[in-house]
């Protein structure tokens, strides 16, 4: 089955993910098709790409994540590339780093309900003390009401990431956001079978 | 009880032609010795783009070789996708109905919507729609079949007055099924008189439940086929073997590779935020949120039809005490099992256990 080539070394280190507790907050997600780079070269050896691969980016007041769709094991999950703390949404837009990233979002095309998005388990690359790099794996815990799914145009990107193909979908919604603080991750690697351990 | 062979025709890495050629080989050999060890049914998927998984994009022509090359083993979409980028209604009437009079009256038609992102948005198909494309289909594919000058106008298509053509050879039409991943499409298939056509891992007591009022509702549907099918089929895995532990250990490698592969899917409702798929599709029914290690296997799902054949025919003695009707076998996945093994598999299930499900011979 497909396995991440890509060199551990190579990946984007973030710090140890803080746990963020936020009310009255928005959730944004967009999600694009990438095209042209194999989704192999993507993702290290712990990793399984999906087909397509897809790249995603989700915000809430003052934090965002960009993310590549993969499997650890037999489990969905995103790698996170890039993140920022500065994030701004204004209902029609919104805006990542500053600039870096500009997504414009039209007139909402559907009203869904509470659990109809999914918010998929992020791996951050985190150079852990006296064990090396490792995917440290954080959920993404929602509680969000009237979510809506809307057309969207990406205005800007940061070239240091993969450029967004075809939409696969975005969505928008009002609620409470709890990123917990990690129990697991694991090597860089190895598959999930073989590579997983507790944070502790 | 029934038993049939459902293919995915999966293919193990690298994606050599070659490889494809030789899973598309070793089928027909199965499916010609099921045919002649008394199975009742071959089904073949349809899926797109799904690397290593499924490479049965064109099950209407294996379907043909596999009619054409057997004498009373039934055929079965299992199932045609009712989208209409994938497949316009009137060519799926056609090519059924060929399939039916070249098979000598020996087609069920299976009936799906499409789970999988890589696939809908391959064919830039809306999933929202794809609940209200298949109502359509089930509806008038009966009546392409039956009717001599059909008109219709609606999400799907639109048909001016045409004879659609040919006829099936079965009549009034094949026996009609729907393919049942999510909870509720049972209830579906009952109100709409088509048969069950189960793809997903089901417990014990939850596929008990489900079955029960599937017969409850069928009984009183108001069909919208000519032809009632009033039956339940569960999905399971096939390895026999003399051997307990050979058994547990060769089977359980094909059923683990096959629910890797299945959960590497990219489901359609993990990404694209939609009310029209409500949970993820064929075996990867689990909830997103999970709370044990990212490294612990899945348990396999519990009634498996792995092992020596007294275990095998308990399991299915099980399945056939709670009402199901029918149950169709992955034999293989990946080719993790080399053929000859599934060969034999498949020749001491019949020899062993085929026999406790059949009647016995009337006494002169």
């Amino acid at each position: 089955m497909l396995r991440g080539t890509r060199d551990p070394a190579q990946l984007a280190v973030f710090p140890f993910p803080e746990p963020l507790e936020l009310d009255d907050t928005f959730v944004v997600q967009a999600t694009w098709e990438l095209a042209g780079t194999p989704g192999v070269a993507m993702v290290p050896p712990a990793l399984h790409p999906t087909l397509p691969m897809l790249i995603s980016v989700i915000a809430v007041r003052g934090h965002a994540q960009v993310r590549l769709s993969c499997r650890h094991g037999a489990r969905a999950r995103a790698l996170v590339i890039g993140t920022s703390d500065d994030v701004d949404f204004d209902g029609e837009r919104l805006t990542v780093g500053g600039g870096s990233i500009v997504v414009a979002f039209a007139a909402p095309t559907r009203h869904l309900g509470a659990t109809d998005v999914q918010y998929v388990t992020s791996l951050w690359p985190v150079e852990m003390e006296g064990r090396g790099l490792r995917l440290v794996q954080q959920e993404i815990d929602v509680e969000v009401t009237g979510p809506t799914r809307h057309p969207v145009s990406v205005e800007s990107w940061d070239p240091r990431w993969p450029v967004p193909a075809m939409l696969v979908g975005a969505s928008v919604a009002p609620g409470s956001v709890s990123l917990p603080r990690p129990r697991f991750m694991a090597r860089p690697d190895l598959l999930a079978f073989e590579g997983s351990e507790t944070t502790r | 009880m029934r038993f049939g062979i459902f293919f995915e025709l999966s293919v193990p890495r690298p994606l050599t032609r070659g490889a494809e050629q030789q899973v598309y080989a070793d089928a027909l050999e199965q499916a010609v010795l099921a045919d002649e060890l008394g199975f009742d049914w071959v089904w073949a998927v349809e899926h797109h783009f799904l690397e290593e998984y499924s490479h049965c994009s064109a099950p209407e022509l294996f379907l043909t070789a596999v009619a054409m090359a057997t004498k009373r083993i039934r055929v079965g979409h299992g199932a045609v996708v009712c989208v209409p980028a994938m497949n316009h209604p009137i060519r799926v009437a056609e090519r059924a109905a060929v399939l039916d009079i070249l098979s000598g009256g020996r087609l069920e038609l299976g009936t799906a919507r499409s789970s999988t992102w890589t696939e809908l948005g391959g064919f830039a198909a809306d999933p929202d729609l794809t609940k209200a494309w298949w109502r359509e289909y089930v509806e008038i594919l009966p009546r392409m079949w039956t009717e001599t000058a059909f008109s219709f106008s609606g999400l799907s298509c639109t048909v001016p007055e045409r004879n659609v053509l040919p006829k099936p050879v079965q009549d009034p039409h094949p026996p009609m099924w729907v393919t049942v991943t999510t909870p509720g499409t049972e209830l579906d298939a009952a109100d709409r008189g088509l048969g069950c056509l189960g793809v997903a891992a089901v417990s014990y007591d939850e596929q008990e439940r489900r079955t029960a009022e599937y017969h409850r509702r069928i009984a009183n549907c108001d069909p919208v086929v000519s032809l009632v099918n009033p039956s339940v089929t569960t999905q399971n895995f096939l390895y026999c073997d003399e051997s307990l532990d050979r058994a547990a250990e060769v089977g359980g490698a094909m059923a683990a590779t096959f629910g890797l592969l299945n959960s590497h899917l990219l489901w359609t409702r993990e990404w694209y935020p939609t009310d029209a798929y409500r949970s993820l599709g064929n075996q990867a029914t689990r909830a997103m949120k999970e709370t044990g290690a990212p490294g612990e296997r899945r348990a396999p799902p519990e009634g498996l039809a792995i092992g020596d054949p007294d275990h095998v025919l308990a399991e299915l003695k099980r399945w056939e005490a709670i009402g199901v009707d029918g149950v169709n076998f992955i034999l293989n996945a990946a080719d993790v099992i080399p053929q000859q093994q599934v060969l034999d598999s498949l020749r001491l299930f019949a020899r062993e256990v085929l026999p406790a499900f059949r009647p016995a011979p009337v006494a002169r």
